[in-house]
């Protein structure tokens, strides 16, 4: 147990690095609030589920394809699973991060799982790879990306309830657009091209065959399992090095 | 929209809720546990959200017309060029044009 894990310290340390140096990103974050925001009032969704949404997700893929799989009218359980696989890269920066936070208490551990995204997961790291990972560095990070994500979401439904007509500004395409942009941000990672045309070319078989939502579950075991297949042991140790790099 | 329809909305935001926390925390409590880990698993394991988000998108591109599809093929282009952002509104922005033009 180091000073700063003291449990009436108000200011931990770190916090105020944490808050300063998150403030850049900003200007990625509000913007994709609003427009997930925007994305349910057009869904049809009241503004305190929107907000609880935010602020209980905090992960804006899964918050959209949850607006998205709700308006066609997908059972629960194929929404929970879908949301899963989106978020299914917490489970690996949990794993990475749950090293450096080690030395807190596990109610500390947790508030930072509670939080944790791609912004504070590599901030976090570099963090620690420079001196140590705080409990105040990596709350005063991720706190104020929370606050900003949920008053974001509130202006966006705001806004969104404003637009008269969604089609006309290209609303119903912002999802399929934002999805494979998202798509394209992992390109660099190996075998990312083959995931990805093995996804779509089996995901496009069985939703023509077997249509909705089966399309999905194809998609994610074809793409994990081409994944799986051209893996080599050399790709894990390249990977590290960007990742710290 | 109605009372059933609020329900099940608020049914479903609380379960993605508890699935993104479980996402969270699961890969410190229990992920951890079985390392080392496979090499092969653990590509796969990476490969989770694009497999997924792919499959998800597809649909509108086989749904859509052919603006649609321009503006699909359109942002791959541009992710591959431009940062997120400048990406996405450019494509948007091309999307609106057509529909205005053509539509």
């Amino acid at each position: 147990m180091s000073a700063d894990d003291g449990a009436y310290d108000l200011r931990p340390a770190g916090f105020r690095d944490g808050v300063s140096e998150v403030l850049p990103f900003l200007l990625t974050v509000l913007p994709f609030g609003m427009v997930v925001g925007a994305l349910a009032a057009n869904a049809g969704w009241p503004l305190p589920v929107a907000l609880l949404q935010s602020a209980l997700f905090f992960a804006g893929a899964s918050q959209v394809v949850t607006i998205e799989l709700f308006g066609q009218g997908q059972p629960v359980w194929v929404i929970a699973l879908a949301v899963f696989a989106v978020n299914f890269r917490m489970v690996l920066y949990s794993a990475a991060i749950g090293r450096k936070l080690e030395p807190m208490a596990m109610p500390r551990v947790m508030s930072v799982l509670y939080l944790l995204q791609d912004i504070s997961f590599v901030m976090g790291l570099k963090q620690a790879e420079r001196q140590r990972l705080t409990y105040g560095y990596a709350m005063g990070n991720a706190l104020l990306l929370y606050l900003a994500w949920i008053v974001a979401t509130g202006f966006g439904v705001v806004f969104g309830n404003l637009i008269e007509d969604p089609q006309a500004v290209g609303l119903d395409m912002l999802v399929p657009i934002y999805f494979l942009l998202l798509a394209l941000g992992f390109r660099s990672k190996p075998n990312s091209v083959w995931v990805f045309a093995s996804s779509a070319l089996a995901a496009g078989i069985a939703y023509l065959a077997f249509g909705s939502p089966y399309h999905i579950a194809a998609g994610g075991l074809v793409g994990m399992g081409c994944a799986g297949l051209l893996a080599r042991p050399q790709d894990r140790e390249q990977d590290r090095q960007q990742a710290n790099g | 929209m109605g009372e059933a329809a609020l329900l099940s909305l608020y049914v479903i935001v609380l379960v993605g809720g508890a699935v993104t926390l479980v996402n969270r925390l699961a890969g410190h409590y229990v992920l951890r546990r079985f390392e080392p880990i496979h090499y092969r698993v653990e590509a796969a394991l990476e490969a989770v959200p694009v497999a997924v988000i792919t499959a998800i998108v597809l649909p509108a591109a086989i749904d859509g017309g052919w603006i649609e599809r321009v503006a699909l093929v359109a942002a791959i282009f541009l992710g591959t060029r431009f940062s997120f952002l400048l990406a996405g509104a450019l494509s948007l922005g091309l999307l609106v044009v057509l529909r205005q033009v053509f539509g």
